[in-house]
Formats: C-alpha cells, sequence, structure tokens
C-alpha cells in the first residue's frame, strides 16, 4: 500500500497545468539533434506503409531525415485521391498548399533548422476553423463562400510548428449533431462516422491524416473518435484557443486533437495550448511538456466509475467493453470504485441545452435577422447532395425566443453543478465511463450519458479505443477518462497506460 | 398559451421574422426548450449561486499549482 502511495504521489507531482500571469513557455522546442546530420537525400523509406504511421513515428523519422516531408504529404494526397470518394471525410483538399508547405519544411528540416514534432506533418483542421485563403464552410449554405482573412489561433500555432495543412473536414451543418452527413465510418461504409468531428476521426482511421483537431461542444472529439477508433481528447475549457473558430457556443465550445493513438495526442496538445488575449475565456496558464508527462506507472490511482444501475443502459456490448477496461487498469495498479453521483448530474443536459442554443442563437442572429432573411433562407447542409432541410435553422430560431432570465437560470444551475463535480472529483485522482452510449449507429438511451456534461462543466476528458462491439460486429467502442480542471496531464497518462497494455489501438479498418 | 401566434409576436418582438409555414416546427423546438426549463426549476439551487458564464480557475482542489513568486 505504502509503495502504492508513493507512486501515485509521483504521478500526481508536477502534472498539472499552472496557472501564471508570466509569460508562457515557447510553442516548440528545439531540436537536440538538427544539425550535423545527414540530409534527406534518398529516403529510406521505401516500402514503409507511410499513410499508416503514426505522427509520433513519422516525427520521430523526419527529425533523424529517415523521411521526406515531401514524400509524406505525397503518400498522404494520394492515399486520400484513394479512398475519400468511399469515406468523404474533407470538405476541401489543399493539396497544392500543402506540397508547398512540405517542399519548405524540407528545406528547412535539410537546412538544420528543425521546429519540433509537428515540422513535416500532414494534419488536418475542422472545417468551422478559419483558414487564411482558404474556404471556410462549417459544412453550411450560408458560408459557402466565405474566405477568412487571418487564420484560427489553432491554425496559425500548428503553422508555426511547421505543421503540413493537408485540407478542412467534414462536419454537420454549423457543427450541429453528433451525425456527420456523407462522412462514412471506415471500419464499416454503411456507418456514419458520428460527429459533430466525424471528418477529423474517418480520415485518421482511414490514414488519411496523421493528426487532426476538432471542436466538442456536446461531445463532439469524443464521439467520433470512440466511433472511428481513435483518439479524441477534449481539453479542460479555457486551455485552447477558440479565437477563428465558427462557432456553437461561447462557454461551451472546446477545441482539441484527435490522433491515432494517446501517444500522439499530446505532441498536437503541446503546440494547440496556451493562453490566447483573443479568446475571452483562455486561461492564463504555463503549458505542461504533455509528451514528456505521458509516460508514468499509474499504479495506486484511485478511479471512480458510474454506478451500475446507470451502466445498464448502456449498450451490452459498450458495458462489457467497459468493464474489461476497467480490469485492465486495476491490473495497472489502479483502484477501481464505483461512486455516488450527484443529482445535478442529471440534470446537466438539460442547462447545457439551454446555454448551447441561447449562446448560439445570439451568434445566428446576424443570419436571422429580418432584413437578411435572403441568408436565413440559405439555412441548410454544405453539401448540395444532401437535403436542403436545416435543423439548425430551427434550434436557433426557437432559441432566439428565450429569456436572458431563462439562460441565466441554466447558468446559475451550472454554478452549482460544478461545485458539486469539484467536490466529487476530489475523491478520486480520474473517472472512467464509457464515451458513447453504444457504437455507431446502434441505438442506447442512458439517463447520463458523460458526454455534453463535460461541456458543462469543463473537465477534461479524452476518448481513447477499448474494443470492439460483437453484434453487430468489428465497431470500435471508447473509453473515457476524465479528471479535474488542468489535469490533462494525468487523463492523457493513464489514457497512455491503457493503451501500452491492450492493442485495440493497432487494429486498423479493411479500407 | 403557447401557440403559432405567440411564436410569431414574439420573433417579431425580437426582430426576426419567421415565415409562416415554420411556425409550427419551431413552436414544437421551442416547447421542448420550456421542458428543459421545467426540469431545471424542479431543483432547488442554493440561493446564494450567482450564474458563472463558465467556472472560476480554481487554485486549490484540483491539483493546479500557484504561479510562482519572484524572487
Amino acid at each position: 500500500m505504502k509503495a502504492n502511495q508513493e507512486t501515485r504521489r509521483d504521478f500526481l507531482k508536477n502534472s498539472a497545468t499552472t496557472l501564471t500571469g508570466a509569460l508562457l513557455s515557447p510553442l516548440t522546442e528545439p531540436s537536440s539533434s538538427a544539425s550535423g546530420s545527414p540530409q534527406v537525400s534518398a529516403p529510406p523509406s521505401g516500402g514503409l506503409d507511410l499513410p499508416a504511421l503514426t505522427l509520433a513515428a513519422a516525427a520521430e523519422r523526419i527529425r533523424k531525415k529517415q523521411l521526406s516531408p515531401v514524400e509524406l504529404t505525397q503518400a498522404i494526397l494520394d492515399r486520400i485521391a484513394k479512398l475519400d470518394s468511399k469515406v468523404g471525410a474533407f470538405i476541401t483538399v489543399t493539396a497544392d498548399q500543402a506540397l508547398a508547405a512540405a517542399r519548405a519544411a524540407e528545406q528547412e528540416i535539410q537546412q538544420g533548422r528543425y521546429r519540433g514534432p509537428l515540422h513535416g506533418i500532414p494534419v488536418g483542421v475542422k472545417d468551422t476553423h478559419y483558414t487564411q485563403g482558404i474556404r471556410t464552410t462549417a459544412a453550411t449554405r450560408v458560408l459557402h463562400d466565405f474566405v477568412p482573412t487571418f487564420d484560427a489561433t489553432v491554425v496559425r500555432k500548428l503553422k508555426e510548428a511547421g505543421a503540413i495543412l493537408i485540407g478542412k473536414t467534414n462536419l454537420p451543418e454549423f457543427s450541429f449533431g453528433g451525425y456527420t452527413p456523407g462522412t462514412n465510418n471506415p471500419w464499416d461504409l454503411s456507418r456514419n462516422s458520428a460527429g459533430s468531428s466525424g471528418g477529423s476521426a474517418a480520415a485518421l482511421a482511414a490514414g488519411m491524416l496523421l493528426g487532426a483537431t476538432g471542436g466538442d461542444t456536446s461531445g463532439s472529439i469524443r464521439n467520433p473518435a470512440s466511433t472511428c477508433g481513435v483518439v479524441g481528447h477534449k481539453p479542460t475549457f479555457g486551455l485552447v484557443s477558440r479565437y477563428g473558430i465558427v462557432p456553437i457556443s461561447w462557454t461551451l465550445d472546446h477545441i482539441g486533437p484527435l490522433a491515432k493513438t494517446v501517444e500522439d495526442a499530446p505532441i498536437l496538445l503541446r503546440v494547440l495550448a496556451g493562453y490566447d488575449p483573443n479568446d475571452a475565456y483562455s486561461a492564463r496558464v504555463t503549458v505542461p511538456d504533455y509528451p514528456r508527462l505521458l509516460k508514468r506507472p499509474v499504479r495506486g490511482l484511485r478511479l471512480g466509475i458510474p454506478p451500475a444501475e446507470i451502466l445498464k443502459d448502456f449498450y451490452p456490448d459498450t458495458q462489457e467493453s467497459f468493464r474489461q477496461a476497467t480490469k485492465v487498469l486495476e491490473g495497472l495498479g489502479c483502484r477501481v470504485q464505483e461512486v455516488k453521483l450527484p443529482p445535478t448530474l442529471e440534470l446537466a443536459s438539460a442547462a447545457h441545452t439551454i446555454i448551447r442554443i441561447c449562446d448560439a442563437a445570439a451568434y445566428h442572429r446576424q443570419f436571422l435577422r429580418q432584413f437578411l432573411r435572403t441568408k436565413a433562407a440559405q439555412y441548410g447542409p454544405g453539401n448540395p447532395a444532401l437535403p436542403a432541410v436545416s435543423q439548425v435553422r430551427t434550434t436557433v430560431e426557437a432559441g432566439s425566443l428565450l429569456t436572458a432570465a431563462q439562460y441565466h437560470k441554466a447558468q446559475q444551475f451550472r454554478r452549482v453543478y460544478i461545485r458539486e463535480m469539484l467536490e466529487l472529483y476530489a475523491s478520486f485522482d480520474a473517472f472512467l465511463s464509457p464515451a458513447m452510449p453504444a457504437p455507431a449507429d446502434v441505438q442506447a438511451t442512458p439517463r447520463i450519458t458523460f458526454r455534453s456534461e463535460y461541456n458543462l462543466n469543463g473537465f477534461p476528458a479524452v476518448s481513447v479505443p477499448c474494443g470492439f462491439s460483437t453484434s453487430p460486429a468489428g465497431l470500435p467502442i471508447g473509453l473515457q477518462i476524465s479528471a479535474r480542471p488542468f489535469q490533462d496531464a494525468n487523463v492523457l497518462a493513464l489514457a497512455y497506460a491503457y493503451e501500452s497494455a491492450t492493442d485495440w489501438h493497432k487494429r486498423k479498418p479493411a479500407l | 398559451m403557447v401557440d403559432r401566434t405567440f411564436i410569431q409576436t414574439l420573433a417579431e418582438a425580437n426582430g426576426i421574422a419567421i415565415p409562416e409555414e415554420r411556425l409550427e416546427v419551431v413552436l414544437k423546438q421551442y416547447q421542448t426548450y420550456l421542458e428543459l426549463l421545467n426540469r431545471l426549476d424542479s431543483l432547488p439551487l442554493d440561493m446564494g449561486a450567482e450564474p458563472s458564464a463558465t467556472f472560476a480557475l480554481p487554485t486549490e482542489g484540483t491539483g493546479a499549482v500557484p504561479p510562482r513568486q519572484k524572487r
């Protein structure tokens, strides 16, 4: 027991984000081997399946000048050309710009100016992210011709880190909903990828990206990550800037990474995170070295799980995968204990909905006002192949009719809910739950789904693959790990320990 | 009474024009929101609880470390 406690203490030490008003640490790390190494000439990557590489594996090869960013980018573009007609992950593919950026990255690396582990890595961003000079549609006809004049903060950070922007990924209209029209699940193309960051998750699962970003207002990073068998991390609210992102809700939207493996996610988060004065809710925090904090022993950690009476309404295969996942973590020395949930948790999704639609109505007012009726008439999916019916318009029109008092009622509830959740989370180090009630396009309706509840409280949560369904067969299932605010490093370390003890992340869809 | 006329009047007062053919679907959506608010009203809240757009960054109890003091 004493040994366990010491390990737990070590784990928790220095792992949390540091609150500060001081200058932030640099976003990119100097390379320790940037100079004096052999140049990329004839890349020894012949025979290597480049799109199948993880971000970490590709970065290591690029750092050692064993892999050309141009070759990698071309391999990804070839993969997209081959598969995206079946998967439908992208709204826009920026092939020419990507190859130009890859050539520039390669030249910089050859000249000894390696920027860090994203240098030369092909990534995609959700089509809500402003991209300077590149159309940003949010998958709606309302914005079909919108070309931003600046990059979203996260896009700028990715570019500064040397990442190669491959394209803009698909989503439902304005990110509303957990279903991404037009994006098929790589594990079963007859099923959906879930959403709303469905294009990012499907592209990763299909080997069409090495890293991606998404937005999560009600579970929209974690849902498709779970459904497509990849990793999705919703960071603590305020940790990653929302500036330059087409919003749903200013106080519920979270931007975060999606990745093939847990090892890849903190590489992205390290670049994405950090204070941004342009985001009204950005937190003044020093960004920890997430990749360095990843590989820590988890023995002795206390993990809470939901009561059986809540879990029983999840899909049977999901319940079973979740049970097995908790056993794996117990096998790693964690102590798993069922916890009593506060009554506010069951009402959290109601408060979340009121806040979400009121915020959304305020944003959409610019399109709905009388003198812009022509704009209002344009609501509908950006993809002309889809029916021009817009649930978004109905949602925001009805949301426009709620009063400020009703909005503040939900915000008042939120204050009490967050206090209760902080008290609850003081009794354990992390909380486990299924990431989704059921696999892709399978129905299950538990009273608490553990999705929008984490947007209302802003706590960090990651979805990591934890199994596959048996009926229907072969659909990915995700485990969600959450913790107190700014303990993102801890949820990722736990997820990594779990991933390292299992092989779910090594399975690939047959495409 | 919450009906189509009510929706139309409320929308016009808010500067939004909802076409006649859309009133019914917006009415139904609005009623679902009222039901959610009724659920929230069913839980008595601490009288001192002030609305908060988001949580304040806690320095205690979350594991977050306070900023270092300048020497």
